[in-house]
């Protein structure tokens, strides 16, 4: 049966590799995303109206002669400032797993302010020559989750102060043809934050080509504070 | 919808469209029908985006909306039989390579399951999943896993050798 098994999942992995990896954004899809949001926000509109109205009546009664509402006022949190890429300097750090590459990215924040980091950067690597190196990437849980650990105070939002480090995590695996490295790493941060060029001595190290025609697979993990800030 | 909202939906699907349509595909034997319903999962999650507080969970919440989306298809439209009809005549490929028709005889098999025990084995063995994520996916504890996935591999068998004898 195991080579029942084996067969089966060589030919979903074969069926797999007929999907384009990169597929272009239809716009049509977009229209009707839209469509459907400002259905649901009309929707929420509706009910917050009726959520105020009954919020103003129960507020008036607690309001009444003799009542206090203490804590309601001044909640709000203070604003944060997203990290740009010129307030973070990249380090990979990568071990050799099994048929792959594994560790972090840790960016930390050599500016001169606080700053905040969240969700999932845009990951790529580039060749000696400077080319890009095609991945499938993949979302990945985080450290603390894959480790069970408490979820860090805070996450998603990874606030760092001067000196402190944000951790990405990422395992790469079955790199063809062969890469005989060095190669790059950039950390696009999203939202036009800008990309950081992250490098190491380990940057050289590139996982085995396990199967030509399988794809190289980049998996990528949100940002969260490192284990070593 | 915002301009930043569409601009992350549309970056969400550069990032995640391509291994969703892969299990769309492996879950409905149809590229075409897993792109749209792809295009179908975006558009339900475009509006929980803003409630979506933890992006590391985009990509199990698209799973389990592709699932079900696959499901109600099926379900819905009322096609399995038709497709199961369709697929089963259509007479298996047979490559240059000695294991192609094998192969194809085992992709055919595949669709030819009850769409649960499809479901149980692609999300096993394709997207090697814990039996316990499986479970949350299909709303059914990890035995039943265990048995969709045992009973789904044994039809296959049966399948795959009563097509090679005929």
């Amino acid at each position: 049966m195991d080579d029942d098994l084996n067969q089966l999942e060589q030919v979903l992995r074969d069926r797999a590799a007929e999907v384009p990896h990169v597929q272009d954004v239809p716009p049509r899809m977009l229209v009707r995303a839209r469509r459907r949001v400002a259905r649901n926000a009309l929707a929420s509109v509706l009910g917050a109206v009726l959520i105020v109205a009954g919020a103003s009546a129960g507020l008036g009664a607690l309001h009444g002669p003799g009542g206090t509402l203490p804590g309601t006022s001044g909640s709000s949190a203070p604003p944060s400032t997203a990290c740009a890429a010129s307030d973070l300097q990249g380090t990979v750090s990568l071990e050799g797993a099994m048929g792959s590459v594994e560790g972090s990215i840790d960016l930390t924040n050599v500016g001169g302010a606080t700053c905040t980091l969240t969700g999932r950067p845009a990951v790529s690597i580039s060749d000696a020559q400077g080319n890009d190196v095609r991945v499938q990437v993949i979302a990945s849980e985080p450290q603390w989750k894959a480790n069970a650990a408490p979820q860090p105070r805070g996450w998603p939002v990874v606030s760092l102060r001067p000196g402190s480090a944000a951790s990405v995590r990422v395992r790469w695996s079955n790199a063809c043809p062969q890469l005989s490295g060095p190669v790059s790493w950039k950390i696009d941060l999203g939202n036009g934050a800008g990309t950081v060029d992250a490098s190491s001595a380990d940057a050289s190290f590139v996982p085995p080509c396990n199967g030509p025609t399988d794809p190289s697979t980049l998996e990528v993990g949100p940002f969260e504070p490192s284990a070593g800030a | 919808m915002t301009e930043g909202e569409g601009g992350r939906l549309a970056e969400l699907y550069v990032r995640h469209s391509a291994e969703a349509t892969r299990l769309a595909y492996m879950l409905t034997g149809d590229r075409q029908l897993a792109e749209d319903l792809v295009q179908d999962a975006f558009v339900r999650l475009a509006g929980r985006l803003v409630h979506l507080r933890d992006p590391g969970a985009f990509d199990a919440y698209l799973r389990r909306t592709i699932v079900n989306l696959a499901n109600s298809h099926f379900r819905r439209k009322r096609v399995e039989r038709s497709y199961l009809d369709r697929t089963a005549a259509e007479p298996p490929r047979v490559g240059d390579a000695p294991d192609t028709g094998r192969r194809d005889e085992l992709w055919h098999g595949l669709q030819r399951l009850p769409v649960r025990q499809r479901t149980a084995i692609v999300l096993r063995i394709y997207e090697d999943l814990p039996e316990q994520r499986v479970a949350d996916i299909l709303g059914c504890r990890p035995g039943t896993v265990r048995s969709l996935v045992s009973r789904g591999l044994a039809e296959l068998r049966i399948h795959v050798r009563s097509d090679g004898d005929g």
